[in-house]
């Protein structure tokens, strides 16, 4: 018996870019499975962008490689200068295991992607 | 149910009687209701009764899938269930879901070669003070590469026990998450 998550993608990844900030929404459930369709999204990232938001608002599952690609994230932008931002909603399994995980809580924004986005371009004008 | 010349109430209270009075086993308790609400005579209608029970469901679950990252997806929906059937709180579900599935991962990644064919498997367990789940698999871990320790970690900081042993046979992942003194079976 094939398990019956094949017959649909477990998860859904959109990349977009909004004002010079790159957009990359995921829903669904994120594992060993499928975490380099991500992890492609992540690092196919404008060199011009400002930064990159992590829409996680419709994530029902993520695990451990997801965690170390959020944290890897937040490493290799700051090196070059561009900023993170990762939505999870209060209580979701995204915000808990991020939380639990002791993740810069300077990335972490709570209600949606426009808020994410500004905070990107007023941090950014901060530093210049 | 409904009778010519009675409100349906009566019909609905003599079936309640007939169901509460009845045997056990469903299909003679099917006969005596049919009798009952039937009243022993040929009615013009068509008559269908549906009865369903209620299995209660076994503390234990058991899942074998094949040793492939696909099948992670199918433990986490299967130990979910099992998790809110018994009535495991938000916190609960997602320590254990997140826990069980990394050592479901470790066994994916770390136990086995390219070869397919292998499984793993898992054992849930829960009483009123704990919940334990055991991740089996028959081969040998190789040691993690490169930030390989995060899920072990992981598992560590959301369980209260996490044992992993070693041996001929394979390797068993124990995990265990103490439940407050008012989590309690629920009654079937």
């Amino acid at each position: 018996m094939r398990p019956s998550a094949d017959s649909v993608a477990l998860a859904r990844i959109e990349q977009t870019v909004v004002d010079d900030v790159s957009l990359i929404a995921v829903s669904g459930e994120v594992d060993i499975s499928n975490v380099k369709d991500l992890r492609e999204a992540a690092y196919a990232l404008p060199n011009n962008a400002l930064g990159v938001v992590v829409d996680l608002t419709q994530t029902r599952f993520m695990d451990s490689t997801t965690v170390g690609l959020l944290f890897d994230m937040h490493a290799n932008l700051a090196r070059r200068r561009q900023a993170l931002r990762v939505v999870c909603p209060e209580e979701s399994v995204p915000r808990r295991l991020l939380e639990v995980t002791c993740f810069p809580a300077d990335a972490l924004v709570e209600p949606d992607v426009t808020a994410a986005v500004a905070s990107i371009r007023l941090e950014l004008a901060r530093a210049e | 149910v409904e009778r010519r010349g009675e409100i349906l109430d009566v019909g609905l209270e003599r079936l309640r009687d007939a169901v509460l009075a009845g045997p056990q086993a469903l299909d003679a308790l099917c006969s005596q209701v049919l009798r009952v609400a039937l009243n022993g005579a040929g009615v013009p209608d068509d008559a269908a009764l549906l009865a369903v029970r209620r299995v209660p469901q076994s503390p234990h679950l058991k899942v074998r899938l094949p040793a492939e990252p696909e099948s992670l997806a199918v433990v986490r929906e299967r130990l979910g269930r099992w998790l809110t059937e018994g009535g495991a709180d938000p916190d609960e579900r997602f320590a254990v879901t997140v826990a069980a599935n990394e050592a479901c991962a470790n066994a994916v990644v770390h136990a086995y070669g390219p070869r397919p064919g292998p499984t793993m498997s898992l054992v849930g367990k829960r009483a009123a003070g704990s919940i334990t789940i055991e991740v089996s698999d028959s081969g040998r871990w190789r040691a993690p590469r490169g930030r390989g320790g995060r899920g072990l970690d992981l598992m560590e900081r959301l369980m209260d026990e996490v044992h992993v042993s070693h041996g001929e046979a394979g390797t068993t992942v124990r995990l265990r998450k103490n439940r407050p003194p008012a989590a309690q079976e629920p009654s079937a």
